[in-house]
């Protein structure tokens, strides 16, 4: 793994971070934020495999942790076992699709609602799940869908690009 | 070295991280003062960079509304004016009623009571990541004075309470937020009850209010603020106004709707009240 690549790296997870939480909202849409960190570790794990989609997907967790939560590790743990699980569809990719990763983003985004929806609302007793599914989740789930065209085109765009210098240095 | 390298699989890093999580889990659960110093690292790296995205954010929406029509500026103008005759009008009203006040309370001793609140301006820096949870950091932590379990207000009501601080920045959790249950009072009767965030309501703009007593001589329209026996919020807070009071499934209280006088969409400058509430637990159960 090159300099680079790591450089790449952190810059892509501070600058998701940063667009997601701050609070003049660029993506803001009917009241609903995009997951741009999820987007991020699904799609890295996509696009480099199981190790990267796990090692990204904690750092994206740990991060809203350090802000947002009580106990650290909770979102840790949770975007790491997404970017592992989407690292299984790596040897579906191909750069010039993008059916699959957009659709496959949606319904990640529409899991990680489920889940989230599961372990923090329904294990406590509110069980509104209809309100829920149409105001946060549905919404979320097809906005995540589009900002992610937009950011997976670069993601995808820039990885490449590293990839070839890569490639090129070793000979 | 090739053999090596094949033998860490992407299971292994699972699990390793895995571990990693559970470790970190289980340290700011039973021992969270540990881990302050890191949380209070990465902030500090960024808060600065949320900071400057928010002005340069805020100075492009500014631009925009600044190039609202003419008319409008002219009619909003013209309805500002009247406002502002009406609650000159009223001004006056409290401000006799002040007097009144302040002379009563001489006689009966209590200005201990209703003394000032002392409030610190902060900033808003950064929201909850995703649509599920209403909590938010502000600028100013520690080093400012602000300690866990501090009021916040904003304008003229109540938004939440610290729950956690770090060196130069403080979260914030809202009464809007599901977890949060503020004991509240009706400024009239002073009837107790709770009010529940939820966003499943919030959504259409109210919370509920539970455990109102049955009896309690309330009506639509009155005033909710913070109770006099709540444990960490100060007495005499706003909330906002109460509707549709119904009597309980179970006949044993009623229920209500109120509506919270914050606009928690639009949240930029909050104040945080440096009094802290100094009650003796009684029930330590109960989460505010």
């Amino acid at each position: 793994m090159s300099v680079k690549r790591v450089i790449f790296y952190i810059l892509s997870i501070i600058i998701c971070f940063l667009l997601q939480t701050t609070v003049f909202e660029f993506f803001s849409l009917a009241d609903v934020v995009p997951n741009v960190l999820l987007i991020l570790t699904v799609t890295m794990g996509f696009i480099r495999g199981k190790k990267t989609g796990i090692v990204i997907g904690f750092i994206c967790g740990l991060l809203i942790d350090i802000f947002s939560g009580d106990v650290l590790g909770q979102y840790a743990v949770l975007y790491l076992l997404f970017g592992y699980a989407n690292g299984w569809f790596h040897t579906h990719f191909f750069e010039d699709e993008i059916l699959l990763p957009i659709g496959l983003l949606a319904a990640n985004s529409l899991v990680y609602s489920f889940v989230i929806f599961f372990f923090f609302f329904a294990l406590r007793g509110r069980f509104h799940f209809l309100t829920y599914l149409i105001h946060v989740m549905i919404p979320e789930a097809v906005y995540t869908g589009i900002v992610a065209l937009v950011l997976y085109k670069i993601l995808l765009a820039v990885s490449v690009r590293i990839s070839d210098g890569e490639k090129r240095s070793m000979f | 070295m090739k053999l090596q390298k094949k033998k860490i699989g992407s299971i292994h890093y699972l699990v390793i991280f895995l571990v990693i999580c559970g470790i970190l889990a289980a340290v700011s659960v039973f021992a969270g003062g540990v881990l302050t110093p890191v949380k209070s690292a990465v902030t500090m790296v960024l808060s600065p960079m949320q900071k400057g995205i928010n002005s340069v954010g805020n100075t492009i929406f500014s631009w925009n509304e600044e190039h609202k029509t003419n008319s409008e500026l002219k009619e909003e103008n013209d309805r500002l004016n009247e406002r502002l005759d009406a609650l000159r009008m009223q001004n006056r009203l409290l401000e006799q009623d002040q007097v009144e006040l302040e002379r009563l309370q001489d006689l009966l001793d209590l200005k201990e009571k209703y003394k000032q609140y002392n409030t610190v301006g902060a900033r808003v820096i950064s929201k909850g990541s995703g649509n599920w949870f209403e909590i938010f950091s502000i600028d100013k932590g520690s080093k400012d004075g602000i300690k866990e379990d501090m009021n916040v207000i904003a304008g003229n009501g109540l938004v939440g309470i610290v729950y956690d601080v770090t060196e130069n920045t403080a979260k914030v959790r809202t009464i809007i937020n599901d977890t949060s249950m503020v004991s509240a009072m009706f400024l009239e009767t002073t009837d107790q009850c709770i009010v529940r965030g939820s966003l499943d309501t919030m959504a259409d703009g109210y919370l509920e209010v539970v455990y109102i007593d049955k009896d309690a001589d309330v009506k639509e329209g009155d005033e909710l603020v913070t109770s006099n026996i709540s444990s960490k919020f100060n007495e005499g807070i706003t909330i906002g106004t109460v509707s549709d009071i119904k009597l309980d499934s179970t006949k044993l209280s009623k229920t209500a709707r109120v509506t919270p006088v914050v606009d928690f969409k639009h949240l930029k400058e909050v104040l945080v009240i440096t009094d802290i509430k100094n009650t003796e637990s009684l029930d330590t159960e109960t989460k505010e």
